[in-house]
C-alpha cells in the first residue's frame, strides 16, 4: 500500500495508463541488487530509486576516488576514500525516504553471490571486469534471476537484458572470455563521463519494465549505442543452451570455479604477499631495500613507529600517494588485510608495481 | 561480392572508421575473418564476434552480395 505522500510523489507515474497505482506497488515491492556502484551503477541506482523501487542492493568493495568523480555523480569531492556502497546509500536515502537499501561493503565473489542473488529478484550488472561479469550472469542462470547488463568503452556502450523468460545469457553472445589484456578497463583506456550516464539510464528502463511488465524488455538482443554519431543498433542474439547447460551442469561447482583464471585475469590480478613472520624479519634486520605503507588510521594498534613506515590511511592514499617512492618494494600493511588490498589496487591504477600485501594484516601482529 | 563493413570498440579503432564497403568473394565468415587478419594482423590478438544483417551468426555462416556484416567486440568498462 502507498501512503499519502508516496501517492504525491508518484503521481506522474500513477496517472499513466499502464502504471497506475498497481504499477507503483509492483515498483515498491521490487528488489532490485546493483553490483558496482560506479559509472554505470550511480546512474541506475539514482533513477532505480527516484521511481521508487522499494529495496535496493548495493554491493560495491571500492573506494571513491579523485578520478571517478567525472562520470560518478553521486559522489562529491568529500567522498574520497569512502566506501562507494556506503556513500551511494547514504545518498540516495536523502533522495527518497521510502526506498530500503542494503549495503555490501564487500567484493561479489562465487562465495557469496547465490545466497545474495536469492534474496532480490533482479540483478543489474554495473561491474568493470570480465571475471565479475561471468561470474554475474552464471550465478543470475543458477539462481534463475533475470539480469540488466551494460558496459561501455570509450564512446560506446552496450545493454541487453540476460536470463529473461528463458531468454539467453552473456556466454550466447560471448561464450569465451576476451584473450588476456586485450581489453583493458574504462581506468585504462579513458570514458567521457556523460557516456555511462546515457547507458546506465537505458538499463534502468529496461529494470523498470521488467518490473511493471511493459513494452518490449531486450531481452534476446544486444544494443548497441555510439554517443559520437548517435547510432543506436540492435543485434538479435540467438540462445545457446549449450552454453547456458555447461553453467548449470557446474551448478555445484560454481563456488570453485576460478573466474579470474578462466577470464584470464590472474597475472595481472595475482598480488605478491608476505606473511607476518616474514615482515617481523623485515623490521628487525631494518631492510632498507623495503619501503613500508601502512594504510590504518593513526589510532589503530598496535602502532608501527619505525621511521621507515610511512603512514597514509586509505581514505587519503588519494591525495597523499605521491610521497611513496615508485621505486621501491613497497609492503602494504593494515589491520586485517583486506584495505591493504583495496590499496594496492588503487596504486597500481597509479602506475606503481613491486607491490607486497602482508597477508591478514597487523591483527596477527 | 559487395559487402558493408561494420567496426565497433577497439576493432573501429584499428580500422580507423567506423565502417566501409568492400569488394572481394569469400565464402562464409571465416573467410572474411582471414582476410580482415591479413589487412589487419593485430586483429588476430582481438576478441570479437560477427552479426550479419543484426543477427549474431557462428563463423561457419555463410555471406551473400549486400550483406552488412558488423564486428562486435566485448566492453569490459562499467
Amino acid at each position: 500500500m502507498l501512503n499519502k505522500r508516496e501517492n504525491i510523489r508518484y503521481s506522474r507515474h500513477i496517472s499513466l495508463d499502464n502504471v497506475g497505482i498497481e504499477g507503483q506497488e509492483k515498483l515498491k515491492n521490487a528488489k532490485i541488487l546493483v553490483i558496482g556502484a560506479g559509472g554505470l551503477g550511480c546512474p541506475v541506482l539514482q533513477y532505480l530509486t527516484a521511481v521508487g523501487i522499494g529495496n535496493i542492493g548495493i554491493i560495491d568493495f571500492d573506494i571513491v576516488e579523485e578520478s571517478n568523480l567525472q562520470r560518478q555523480i553521486l559522489f562529491s569531492t568529500i567522498d574520497k576514500g569512502n566506501n562507494k556502497a556506503t556513500v551511494a546509500a547514504t545518498k540516495l536515502m536523502m533522495q527518497n525516504p521510502f526506498v530500503h537499501f542494503d549495503i555490501y561493503e564487500n567484493k561479489l565473489t562465487n562465495k557469496n553471490a547465490i545466497e545474495l542473488f536469492e534474496n532480490y529478484d533482479l540483478i543489474i550488472d554495473g561491474t568493470d571486469n570480465f571475471s565479475t561479469r561471468y561470474l554475474v550472469n552464471d550465478a543470475s542462470i543458477i539462481t534463475g534471476k533475470p539480469l540488466v547488463y551494460g558496459a561501455i568503452h570509450k564512446y560506446e556502450g552496450q545493454v541487453s537484458v540476460f536470463n529473461y523468460n528463458n531468454g539467453p545469457s552473456y556466454r550466447c553472445i560471448f561464450p569465451d572470455p576476451p584473450k588476456a589484456g586485450s581489453i583493458p578497463n574504462c581506468s585504462k583506456l579513458g570514458v567521457i563521463g556523460v557516456l555511462p550516464g546515457i547507458i546506465g539510464s537505458f538499463m534502468a528502463n529496461e529494470a523498470i519494465k521488467i518490473v511493471l511488465k511493459i513494452g518490449e524488455v531486450l531481452s534476446g538482443k544486444l544494443m548497441i549505442h555510439n554517443i559520437l554519431n548517435n547510432h543506436s543498433i540492435n543485434m538479435n542474439i540467438k540462445k545457446n543452451m549449450n552454453e547456458i547447460q555447461k553453467v548449470i551442469d557446474r551448478d555445484l561447482e560454481f563456488k570453485e570455479f576460478d573466474y579470474d583464471l578462466f577470464c584470464n585475469q590472474k597475472d595481472s590480478h595475482s598480488i605478491n604477499e608476505i606473511t607476518i613472520v616474514e615482515l617481523k624479519k623485515i623490521f628487525d634486520k631494518n631492510d632498507s631495500n623495503y619501503q613500508l605503507l601502512d594504510v590504518r588510521e593513526k589510532w589503530e594498534e598496535p602502532k608501527m613507529n619505525k621511521q621507515s613506515v610511512i603512514n597514509i590511511p586509505l581514505n587519503r592514499i588519494d591525495d597523499e600517494y605521491d610521497i611513496i617512492d615508485i621505486n621501491k618494494e613497497t609492503i602494504v600493511f593494515c589491520q586485517r588485510g583486506i584495505q591493504s588490498l583495496q590499496c594496492i589496487e588503487i596504486l597500481e591504477r597509479k602506475g606503481y608495481k613491486n607491490l607486497i600485501n602482508l597477508k591478514e594484516g597487523m591483527i596477527k601482529w | 561480392m559487395k559487402v558493408k563493413l561494420l567496426y565497433y570498440g577497439m576493432i573501429s579503432e584499428l580500422f580507423g572508421k567506423n565502417e566501409e564497403e568492400i569488394e572481394q568473394s569469400f565464402r562464409n565468415i571465416k573467410e572474411l575473418k582471414s582476410m580482415l587478419i591479413d589487412i589487419k594482423p593485430k586483429l588476430k590478438e582481438l576478441s570479437f564476434i560477427f552479426a550479419v544483417n543484426n543477427e549474431i551468426v557462428e563463423e561457419f555462416e555463410g555471406i551473400k552480395n549486400g550483406d552488412i556484416i558488423a564486428l562486435l567486440p566485448p566492453f569490459a568498462g562499467g
